[in-house]
């Protein structure tokens, strides 16, 4: 009998607790109207902070829709504490801005102004959203950020900074020329449509030359990514897209017809604001960053560093004893006859000796991929450092500092030094100091 | 909200012609490797690609333009990568055009959610792959939050 009564005991709970349980876990579209207002504040900074990736944009967008309780609450946690504001993520970092407060702005300025912020262009992204005419100087210093897309976001500030004060277009002139020959396509891109908007319709040739783009990194489509982005952007501007088709070959003939005729769009309309004659326009000559990429050997071995904080780099080691740095358009510099073969022999040792793991780390902002040509169909050629804002000691594998520091000294010999520089600050920002050789 | 949807407007028009029925955004798949074995064969599979569905512009509430709209329920192949934030054996993942979107948030419109199935699971992967399967395309929300506007039911193929 006592045991029939527990037994009955115990089935009641478990059915109490399994609806508790359902309750607490499906409360959300029953209960979020019934909320206080500064519940749900709670309840969307934890989303923005710790939800499923794809919803953290919106939960920290419905943070703006609660205004003043969600403002106080944010200074309230975050204002003079930058540690407190990377912990929470760059989905809230990206509303601050957009908050029409100068407290909340003033900290997102103070967040890009950190250079140890990890998310810097979050900040800028939502302060250029609401770009008020004060902040022109700001968003101009923010052209010259070591960071890609701090620059980028940038260019977005000084288009909104215009729509309240157009002398910033003038201003801002010499620094968008200048992005166009940018390292980044989507800083050359944004400064491209930017220039367009302010009168210079000859910048449209910088997207215009993305549609001709065909070229890989490794496996990474950069060139089929370019064209898409630049088609939707230059298709609001020139009426349509003439029918070409991000998804087909360049040199497809209908994409080559279209290319044409959108060619021609934008001949007339760079001559007109230009004030000259058709016939005697000459369109602008492109740097050979933001040209499209003659063919190439396949590269044999690479790395790829996305620091949020020191940036990103890609460098590959060609079959014809080149050091590429950079997507698109790579710079290539000549190495000594054999010098390729013989780097990506030192990081397929690197591979040997770490055995079959190719996953190092927890996923987050950082990465740190190197790449052998595949060794068979079945086993990756990846090997990845993987790690969020917060540092992991011994992330990388020791047995990698030979290539690496192999690939630093040929850097220093080719590139230069400052740009060796740049590349040891990523690698340590995101795999921890390089081990002594 | 009356500017962005202008905006919206204004790119379905101006992309009208990119997904035109001459052509659409998607084309017969080779069958060079054949059907898979769990697919009707006589249902046509046709490749899309993934940059078309996550590149345009969308934002919660917005319509799916009616070109992207007609793959649903579709059966597909896909190619690309696996989100770089999976870790462990999963059921479903997060399917993108680039591993690392380390710069930006990722939003429902910019990943496909691959459903193996109650049975299969997969641990992280780092190369290019393909997917073969089905195709449901709309806002999916939880919490009034939109969790996926694309799904495929499938399989690695």
């Amino acid at each position: 009998m006592i045991r029939r009564i527990a037994g009955f005991v115990a089935l009641l709970l478990v059915c109490t607790v399994g609806v508790a349980d359902r309750a607490a876990g499906a409360p959300q579209r029953g209960q979020a109207a019934k909320l206080a207002p500064a519940e749900l504040v709670e309840r969307h900074l934890q989303t923005a902070r710790a939800g499923a990736l794809q919803v953290r944009s919106q939960a920290a967008g419905r943070l703006l829709t609660l205004g003043d309780v969600a403002r106080d609450r944010l200074l309230e946690l975050f204002a003079g504490d930058l540690d407190a504001l990377a912990e929470q993520g760059q989905e809230t970092v990206e509303i601050l801005g957009r908050f029409e407060d100068p407290r909340l702005r003033d900290l997102a300025w103070s967040a890009l102004g950190d250079l140890d912020f990890p998310w810097r262009p979050a900040a800028l992204r939502g302060l250029a959203r609401e770009g008020t005419a004060a902040d022109g100087d700001r968003f101009l210093a923010g052209l010259r950020d070591p960071l890609a897309a701090v620059r980028a976001a940038a260019v977005t500030g000084i288009e909104a900074v215009a729509q309240h004060d157009p002398s910033i277009a003038d201003r801002a002139r010499p620094s968008l020329r200048a992005a166009l020959a940018d390292e980044d396509d989507r800083v050359r891109r944004a400064a491209a449509f930017a220039l367009d908007t302010f009168g210079d319709a000859d910048a449209l040739y910088w997207p215009l030359a993305d549609l001709e783009r065909d070229d890989r990194w490794f496996e990474l489509e950069n060139g089929r990514a370019a064209r898409y982005d630049a088609l939707r952007q230059m298709a609001t501007r020139l009426g349509d897209t003439a029918g070409y088709r991000p998804e087909k070959d360049p040199d497809d003939p209908e994409n080559r017809t279209a290319w044409t005729v959108l060619e021609q769009r934008i001949r007339e309309r760079a001559a007109r604001a230009a004030g000259v004659e058709l016939d005697a326009y000459e369109p602008p000559q492109l740097p050979p960053v933001a040209r499209p990429a003659a063919p190439m050997p396949p590269p044999i071995a690479g790395i790829e560093v996305r620091s949020c904080r020191r940036g990103e780099f890609f460098l590959a080691l060609g079959s014809d004893d080149t050091l590429r740095i950079g997507l698109g358009n790579p710079a290539v510099f000549q190495l000594a006859p054999g010098r390729a073969a013989q780097l990506a022999a030192l990081l397929g040792s690197g591979y040997a000796a770490v055995g079959d793991e190719r996953d190092f780390g927890e996923p987050g902002c950082d990465l740190e991929v190197y790449r052998v040509a595949p060794e068979s169909p079945t086993r990756p050629s990846h090997l990845r450092l993987l790690k969020g804002p917060a540092p992991i000691p011994g992330l990388r594998p020791d047995a990698l500092t030979p290539f690496i520091e192999a690939l630093r000294h040929d850097l220093v010999g080719t590139a230069g030094p400052e740009v060796a520089e740049r590349f040891t600050a990523a690698l340590q920002a995101v795999g921890g100091p390089i081990a002594p050789d | 909200m009356v500017k962005r949807n202008l905006r919206f407007a204004a790119a379905l028009v101006a992309f009208a012609p990119l997904f035109s029925a001459a052509g659409g955004p998607a084309h017969a798949w080779s069958t060079a490797r054949g059907v898979p074995s769990s697919l009707d064969a006589s249902e046509e599979i046709i490749e899309v690609d993934l940059h078309q569905l996550t590149s345009i512009a969308w934002e919660p509430g917005d319509e799916v333009p009616e070109e992207i709209q007609r793959l649903n329920g579709r059966r597909v192949v896909l190619r690309g990568f696996m989100h770089a934030s999976v870790a462990g054996d999963q059921r479903k993942f997060p399917m993108v055009t680039e591993a690392c979107q380390c710069t930006a948030s990722l939003m429902p419109s910019h990943f496909v959610e691959v459903d193996l199935g109650p049975t299969a699971r997969t641990g992280p992967r780092t190369g290019q792959f393909e997917v073969v399967g089905r195709l449901e395309i709309g806002a999916v929300e939880e919490d009034g939050l939109v969790v996926s506007l694309y799904r495929l039911k499938g399989r690695f193929y």
